[in-house]
């Protein structure tokens, strides 16, 4: 995968407690347990790490890291 | 340690002594006012942020703001009120729906805005103001007291939905204080609540600005969706 999945693994290694080798681009985010709260979270964490805008769908329990990866590369980034 | 503190209605009574507290214990305080002059805020070290908390813009923009100048928002007090106090049958669909859009609308979007940065820092202290009368009731103030219990349902709530991130939501519940408010009242109706309290007086804001500094501290961190009243034993058994 590419430097966008690199980028958002770390935010999961870093916000969420995961070890880089426990995730892989086919996991969805109900997968990896994340729950609706924490689905925020990451959004949140996005945003600021990516200078994107995301909608609250944007990110959902049954994406998949690789869906996520796209949508977040099909933003304009922020001015 | 200094926290960044956002006080809501913090020009005067509960609010400027709550902002107070926090100043003198070191903290960073921003408060939002509707007032003209923001002089004497200025001369007291605090921050004032002009914002009508019925605007969504404008709420956001002032934990913007605060956040600015004394970093995210670690500390909100949601204590911006108004009355309009009136009998039901005389009591406009405006009358109710002004009260309760600045009381508890204004509220939730004072914590929205403030939230998005508790969460980043999986930390933050929410404490907000409502009133004995929100549980006990008091004629002519249907609006007030509807938007005020309304805080206590939405606070635990809050206090469920982000507990595990290591936010609290508390409320405090005061009774008769001697604030602008209540000099409002005459004084045959001031002294007849002084009589339904306890301790036989009214408070001064301190004494809730005290309890709102505590809900606020680290000593706290174990206590998330409580009501502490600060009523002189007015509210009891509520």
């Amino acid at each position: 995968m590419n430097d966008t999945y690199e980028r958002v693994v770390r935010l999961l290694v870093r916000n969420f407690g995961f070890e880089t080798g426990d995730v892989s681009p086919a996991d969805t985010f109900s997968e990896l347990e994340l729950d609706s709260l924490a689905l925020v979270e990451l959004t949140l964490a996005v945003q600021q790490e990516f200078g994107v805008k995301l909608t609250d769908d944007d990110l959902g329990a049954q994406s998949t890291l690789e869906e996520a990866v796209k949508v977040i590369e099909s933003k304009p980034v922020a001015a | 340690m200094s926290r960044s503190v956002l006080v809501t209605g913090g020009n005067r009574g509960i609010g400027l002594a709550v902002a107070r507290a926090f100043a003198d214990a070191g903290d960073q305080v921003a408060v939002t006012h509707r007032s003209d002059d923001p002089g004497p805020l200025e001369r007291a070290g605090l921050l004032p942020v002009r914002c009508d908390l019925t605007d969504p813009g404008q709420v956001e923009r002032a934990v913007e703001e605060a956040g600015a100048r004394h970093g995210p928002v670690e500390v909100l007090v949601a204590n911006a009120g108004v009355t309009r106090d009136r009998l039901l049958l005389r009591m406009t669909e405006d009358d109710f729906a002004a009260v309760l859009d600045t009381n508890l609308t204004g509220a939730f979007r004072a914590v929205r805005a403030a939230a998005a940065g508790m969460l980043r820092a999986r930390k933050g202290r929410v404490v907000l103001v409502s009133s004995v009368t929100g549980l006990l009731g008091s004629p002519g103030q249907a609006n007030y007291a509807a938007s005020k219990a309304g805080l206590v349902g939405f606070a635990r709530s809050l206090a469920r939905e982000l507990g595990s991130r290591n936010i609290t939501f508390n409320v405090v519940a005061p009774g008769i204080v001697d604030t602008d408010m209540t000099r409002a009242l005459s004084a045959r109706q001031r002294a007849d609540l002084v009589a339904k309290v306890p301790l036989g007086r009214h408070g001064a804001p301190r004494e809730v600005a005290a309890a709102v500094r505590f809900l606020a501290s680290e000593e706290a961190s174990y206590i998330t969706g409580a009501v502490l009243p600060v009523d002189g034993g007015m509210g009891m058994g509520h």
